[in-house]
């Protein structure tokens, strides 16, 4: 129970509209958890709700995580509860090193007191900044400031792999990445699996989870979680679109909302 | 005259052209001297109030002031503490203290004096080498307000220093004005002369060992002139008492391949205003102007800096820094003039600002007056709020909104401190941004 993220008929509103629609998912640690769906079907809402963001308004529904309704706390306090959100797009901070910025966040999550040497930390770092190919000097730059998309992208993963949360949501890691940095990600990823960590990874695309291989799938449309299996529905959804199985739902989406294809998978990589 | 002038009849006179006179006589000034405080006592009749539609002067009379006496009066301080370092164990080459434009003292470190480096009291100057004085005032520009006018009425004290040609002092000279007195018009003038290939850093700090619990007026000026080939920095922190009004004057001619960089932190004080004019009057000369400031509660900031390129190839660079809390404002003024000939100009002018809270304003007010064709000019002003996806994404990593918002502000602010050239000046903004976000600096002492 401890050692789970259930969410149970979460509804979200943003700007009042009404965007997750009674959505219910539990996340045990030690499992890979992926969610696909069409844009606009909600993934993000479900990223930044979970975190607490204050521009998502939830309405209904619990958060239970460590035997606390997370929905309760602050953004700060789920992170120090051991929740992590890899953003889709990463804010420029202006004059906050990376490596300070790191040091900072450790700290803060270790308000009793508990001290991380910084021998330790350095070594951490530089192990980490090689995990992802980085260089050395990468830590220095101030945090996301003129970050290409591919190194934002990497600067969030970093930020996981020092702060070793229990439960890390990825929204979209792999968007915007070319196949390698891809795998990279993928790989940094695996690094943490384990019976202390579970993750709950947000995409788009089928092509990262060839790499993360999770242990479920789960399809997201219009609010609603609708098909869960096991990694062959990726595979399922890959060679044939959301499509087939939208029709087998009955569910008809609305105008406007796009589906992946082909096509858009190749925009997305820069 | 001995008691604190609460009397308006008593303080009118100690305000009138025979009170300048006398200050004159008692301190056996010669009559040139005499003369331009007199000039300036009737220049003063005349002009206003400084301000403009973005600044005026309130909550702020003259005539309930006391100018700075000659000597302390019966049970305050008769001069500034000392502190427990000497000059030698603080590294700097000579201090300067004054305590409400009073009580001038100076400290020499041993090996100060085989350079030749003159280190004179104002007063004492005009006694010894009343020649150079009688120049520096010369080149101060006409005052066109009433404050700067009777300071340069009522002055008494400030430093005047001369580095000698080709000396170059590695440790700075300091210099420390405190306030500490309610309801009194401290004045200083500073001058500092750098000779052809000198080298000097001046560290000013404008500071209080407590709160003053009425108005009181600070006005400091600083004369600078940077020969041939000179360097010289001067970094300044101000964080006066709440209750202070503060005017400062800061001007600079920089000769042929002349080098200055001023740093100014701006952090107390109820009403600020700062003129900072620096001329670049030969070929080569070079300027570089940074200044910070954080204000909060109903504090007003009103900074200036004007770039004069007299001459070709000169090279300018100001960026300004401000975050805001409270109810407070800050204006800024930016000035680049580039005179006709002056090919090869350069000049630079960034103001930011940062607003955190709903209360306050900012301004800024940049203008060009570009009389030569060949030349490189580049301005810009922003004023930006807190962003609160950025405060979102740094919650999320664990830190708490305060430390969130705190460690943007201090971001803000980190790549104009990294252009401070001194590293002690740099080190001490920080904590001095630092305290003031955890709204405990302003009536601190240094």
């Amino acid at each position: 129970m401890t050692d789970r993220l259930e969410i149970r008929n979460l509804h979200v509103r943003v700007e009042e509209k009404e965007i997750l629609k009674g959505l219910d998912l539990i996340v045990q640690k030690g499992e890979i958890h992926a969610i696909m769906g069409p844009n606009g079907s909600g993934k993000s809402t479900l990223a930044f709700a979970l975190m607490g963001h204050p521009k998502y308004e939830v309405t209904e529904g619990e958060v239970l995580f460590k035997g606390e309704n997370i929905l309760e706390l602050e953004p700060d306090e789920r992170a120090r509860l051991g929740l992590f959100l890899a953003f889709q797009y990463p804010y420029e901070i202006d004059g906050v090193p990376l490596s300070r910025f790191l040091l900072q966040a450790i700290k803060a999550r270790r308000a009793n007191g508990e001290k991380l040497p910084f021998g330790e930390f350095r070594k951490r770092l530089l192990e980490n900044l090689k995990k992802l190919r980085l260089d050395e000097s990468f830590a220095t730059r101030y945090l996301n400031e003129g970050f290409s998309g591919g190194e934002k992208k990497r600067a969030e993963i970093l930020q996981m792999l020092m702060l070793r949360p229990e439960i890390a949501i990825l929204d979209e890691t792999d968007s915007g990445l070319d196949i390698d940095s891809v795998k990279i990600v993928a790989e940094a990823v695996n690094a943490l699996r384990g019976p202390d960590f579970g993750c709950l990874a947000i995409t788009h695309y089928q092509r990262i989870l060839n790499f993360l291989k999770p242990d479920y799938v789960h399809v997201m449309v219009d609010g609603r979680i609708v098909k869960s299996g096991g990694p062959e529905l990726a595979h399922e959804l890959e060679a044939q679109g959301y499509e087939p199985l939208l029709r087998e739902l009955g569910i008809e989406l609305e105008e406007g909302a796009q589906r992946p294809s082909k096509e858009e998978e190749k925009e997305g990589v820069a | 005259m001995t008691t604190n002038g609460t009397s308006a009849q008593t303080n009118v006179e100690l305000w009138s052209r025979q009170a300048v006179e006398t200050l004159s006589r008692e301190r056996g000034e010669p009559d040139w001297l005499l003369a331009w405080r007199l000039e300036h006592w009737e220049a003063a009749q005349r002009l206003s109030m400084p301000g403009s539609r973005y600044t005026q002067v309130r909550g702020l009379s003259l005539e309930e002031l006391t100018p700075a006496p000659a000597a302390a009066i019966p049970g305050e301080a008769a001069s500034p503490p000392r502190p427990e370092a000497t000059a030698e164990e603080e590294g700097v080459a000579a201090r300067y203290a004054l305590l409400d434009g009073a009580a001038p003292r100076i400290e020499r470190s041993s090996g100060l004096q085989p350079k030749g480096v003159l280190l004179l009291d104002v007063e004492e100057a005009v006694r010894e080498h009343p020649e150079l004085v009688r120049e520096a005032l010369a080149a101060l520009p006409a005052p066109s307000d009433r404050i700067t006018a009777l300071q340069q009425a009522f002055f008494r004290h400030g430093l005047f220093a001369v580095i000698p040609r080709d000396v170059s002092l590695e440790e700075p000279l300091k210099v420390v004005q405190e306030v500490t007195q309610a309801d009194r018009a401290a004045f200083s003038l500073g001058v500092l002369i750098a000779e052809p290939g000198s080298s000097v850093t001046l560290l000013e700090e404008l500071v209080s060992s407590r709160e003053v619990e009425r108005a009181a007026l600070h006005v400091g000026s600083l004369y600078v002139r940077v020969g041939r080939g000179a360097e010289v920095r001067v970094a300044s922190v101000e964080n006066l008492p709440t209750r202070v009004f503060h005017f400062a004057r800061r001007r600079a001619v920089v000769e042929a391949d002349g080098r200055l960089s001023w740093t100014l932190g701006w952090l107390g004080g109820r009403l600020v205003m700062s003129h900072v004019e620096t001329v670049l009057d030969g070929p080569g000369a070079e300027v570089e102007d940074v200044q910070v400031f954080f204000t909060d509660g109903r504090q007003h900031f009103d900074l200036t800096s004007n770039l004069l390129h007299e001459k070709p190839h000169t090279r300018g660079e100001v960026n300004v820094k401000g975050a805001l809390k409270g109810k407070s404002k800050s204006v800024f003024w930016g000035l680049i003039r580039i005179a006709p000939g002056a090919q090869g100009a350069n000049a630079f002018q960034a103001e930011r600002s940062l607003i955190l809270e709903d209360g306050p304003r900012s301004n800024a007010i940049p203008s060009l007056e570009i009389e030569a064709n060949d030349v490189r000019c580049t301005h810009a002003a922003a004023t930006s709020q807190l962003d609160e996806e950025q405060i979102f994404y740094l919650r999320s990593r664990g830190l708490s909104e305060d430390e969130a918002q705190r460690t943007i502000v201090e971001g803000f602010f980190e790549p104009t401190l990294e252009k401070i050239p001194l590293e002690s000046v740099r080190e001490r903004m920080r904590e001095l941004l630092h305290r003031k976000w955890q709204g405990t600096a302003g009536a601190k002492a240094a």
